[in-house]
């Protein structure tokens, strides 16, 4: 259970503050995302801790699915988590905490997406590419697949792949990505819909993932 | 994929959007997860927010008593009141920009010229004009500009440039346009999905549709959607030509409209993203008429264009309209998930009937997953318990589906007892 505003000195008196935001000894898992910003803002260390342990594999997820496979990803988490401390006295519905790190995320995608476009074009690299980061294991076949995906949505702008990863890979509704994207619903609709039926048609002419498709879809069939 | 051997070759068809293929697709890039349990990262944050928490406690016990800040507040009031005494006016202001609306129209956000130009004095000295025959509204003033929100027709701006950059903007279908300080005109017929900007001084910015396109002083620009499929054909026109079209009269076009609109459906206009357009007609039509006689497709495309283009409540009526008139149709069972969206948007509690609906109507429908995972998540907010189990339940049906991570946050939740 997560988002109740607690009246914490009311209901915890004799546990009051060891460090700012009287969350000294509470049980921060029972306690609501709008009361740990609360006291973040006021500087407590231990909110701090609690919202990055809570919403950071959901920022994780986001920025991986949106920059692709094998991208090092701690400098951005960090970069969200600090913009979203610099920006949470003014969150206007802390409660809704999960959904506006999400749209840092992707905000943070895009610029980093920028970047690495601009790093291309000045081949600050031999090969004009950013050296991979050590990936994680992954069965060679999803692997390729993966990075076939990948270089067809690298030729996307910045915004219709973050509309196509937020829509059809994360699963956003229309108006929770134009949202996060701050777009408005008719780009998002427009975008969307010609981004997924480029891809498609690029991913079928590509024969590993196309390959990987069929032996997907039939072994789900069979 | 799908091959077909015709005549001894292979043909391929292509893989629709709503497929398996594209399914396995979408599966394959949330495989994505980059999961991380190591807790150096944490700590790095942690460490970085006590950095900036030091430095903003140490910056605060280096400022000035609290006495000192209102003593220079003081001054720096009456400096302004005798400097507004002495210049008539205060050198800027923090109040947006306010305007006064000319031959005794009612000032409002919405405005409509019928028969005769409407013109807008706002108090920085710009001056817009909406010409005949347009519909459009004042979404927003700042301290450096408006926006405005064309919906068809033509608006006429002089803009004063200011030292800062001025903040002017038009929202016409997919475009934006943005100036700073400059004359020009912007003119969006809406059903023909028919842009054009004429700039006679300074510097404007299109954006929209895929393109941007940066005018200087003299340029035009016009966009024309060829057809909903193409997504339209882009064309630069000539300064020269492009004056002699601005001098036509703009009713000229208006008698056309119908007739443009009668060749392109509204599904069409949907796929274009001219929501407003399809609104507009059905108003014309009557809402109400429309609702209980207009085609299948026609108030499929009235539902989009209504919930796309922020009309919340005739999205509604369609979406009722769609499950009172083609029970058992595919849109009827849609329908019920997106009256389910609508109703959380809303924070109706109804939200969660209307996910039972598309789930006992098509349990293995292209909503299926998101109704699931969104139940899942209204009913956590108020029964841990069942929402663990509707948790366990997506994960069953969806493991990497897009709720999947709420899903296992709830478990986990239950896990320790909360």
């Amino acid at each position: 259970m997560s988002s109740h505003p607690l009246p914490l000195v009311r209901t915890m008196p004799r546990l009051v503050p060891a460090e700012p935001g009287n969350l000294a000894e509470l049980p921060l898992d029972s306690v609501g995302d709008a009361a740990l910003v609360k006291a973040l803002v006021q500087g407590s260390e231990r909110a701090a801790s609690a919202i990055w342990h809570r919403h950071a594999a959901a920022v994780r997820r986001t920025l991986a699915r949106a920059l692709g496979p094998d991208q090092e990803l701690e400098d951005l988490l960090q970069e969200v988590f600090m913009g979203f401390v610099k920006r949470a006295s003014k969150l206007e519905d802390p409660s809704n905490l999960r959904a506006y790190l999400v749209s840092i995320a992707f905000r943070t995608a895009a610029m980093e997406i920028r970047r690495r476009k601009v790093r291309r074009w000045v081949t600050l690299t031999s090969t004009g590419e950013v050296p991979d980061a050590p990936s994680a294991p992954r069965e060679p076949d999803e692997a390729r697949a993966l990075h076939a995906l990948y270089r067809i949505l690298d030729q996307l702008s910045a915004r219709d792949r973050l509309v196509f990863v937020a829509r059809y890979i994360e699963g956003l509704q229309i108006d929770e990505t134009a949202a996060s994207l701050e777009l408005s619903k008719a780009t998002v609709w427009r975008s969307g819909k010609a981004t997924l039926q480029h891809v498609m048609a690029k991913a079928q002419q590509d024969p590993v993932l196309s390959g990987y498709v069929a032996r997907t879809v039939k072994a789900s069939r069979s | 994929m799908t091959e077909r051997a015709t005549d001894g070759k292979a043909r391929r068809e292509p893989w629709a959007s709503e497929g398996a293929e594209a399914d396995a697709l979408f599966e394959l890039a949330r495989s994505l997860d980059a999961p991380s349990s190591e807790d150096a990262p944490a700590r790095r944050f942690v460490a970085a927010f006590r950095a900036q928490s030091d430095t903003k406690a140490e910056r605060s016990r280096l400022t000035m008593p609290r006495q000192w800040h209102y003593g220079l507040a003081f001054v720096a009031a009456v400096s302004l009141v005798l400097l507004w005494f002495k210049a008539g006016s205060l050198p800027w202001s923090g109040d947006a920009l306010s305007y006064r609306v000319s031959s005794g129209a009612v000032a409002s956000q919405l405005l409509e010229a019928r028969h005769e130009p409407i013109k807008l004095d706002f108090s920085d000295g710009t001056v817009v004009t909406v010409e005949r025959a347009t519909r459009a509204h004042v979404s927003e003033t700042t301290q450096r500009g408006a926006r405005f929100r064309l919906d068809s027709g033509k608006l006429s701006f002089d803009v004063v440039p200011h030292a800062e950059r001025g903040n002017w903007s038009v929202d016409a279908g997919p475009f934006q346009v943005r100036v700073t300080g400059t004359i020009f005109t912007v003119e969006w017929l809406a059903a023909e999905g028919s842009l054009r900007v004429d700039v006679t001084r300074g510097h404007v910015i299109v954006e929209g549709a895929g393109q941007r396109r940066e005018l200087g002083a003299g340029d035009s620009f016009q966009h024309r959607e060829a057809s909903a499929a193409t997504g339209g054909v882009l064309l630069e026109v000539p300064a020269a030509t492009a004056r002699a079209v601005a001098a036509e009269p703009p009713n000229a076009v208006r008698p056309a409209l119908p007739a443009a609109e009668k060749e392109r459906s509204w599904s069409d206009l949907v796929a274009a993203g001219q929501f407003a357009a399809v609104i507009d007609a059905a108003h014309r039509r009557g809402a109400q008429a429309c609702l209980s006689a207009c085609s299948r497709e026609d108030l499929r495309a009235l539902a989009d264009a209504a919930r796309l283009g922020n009309d919340g409540q005739l999205a509604e009526r369609a979406l009722l309209a769609q499950r009172a008139r083609f029970a058992g149709s595919s849109d009827a069972t849609a329908a019920a998930f997106l009256l389910g969206r609508r109703a959380e948007d809303r924070r109706e509690p109804n939200a969660i009937a209307w996910y039972d609906n598309y789930l006992s109507e098509a349990p293995q429908g292209r909503f299926a997953g998101d109704a699931l995972g969104r139940k899942m998540l209204l009913v956590a907010k108020s029964d841990a318990k069942r929402g663990a189990a509707l948790a366990e339940q997506y994960l069953e049906r969806f493991r990497a589906g897009p709720y999947a991570g709420h899903a296992r946050s709830l478990l986990e939740a239950k896990g320790r007892g909360h």
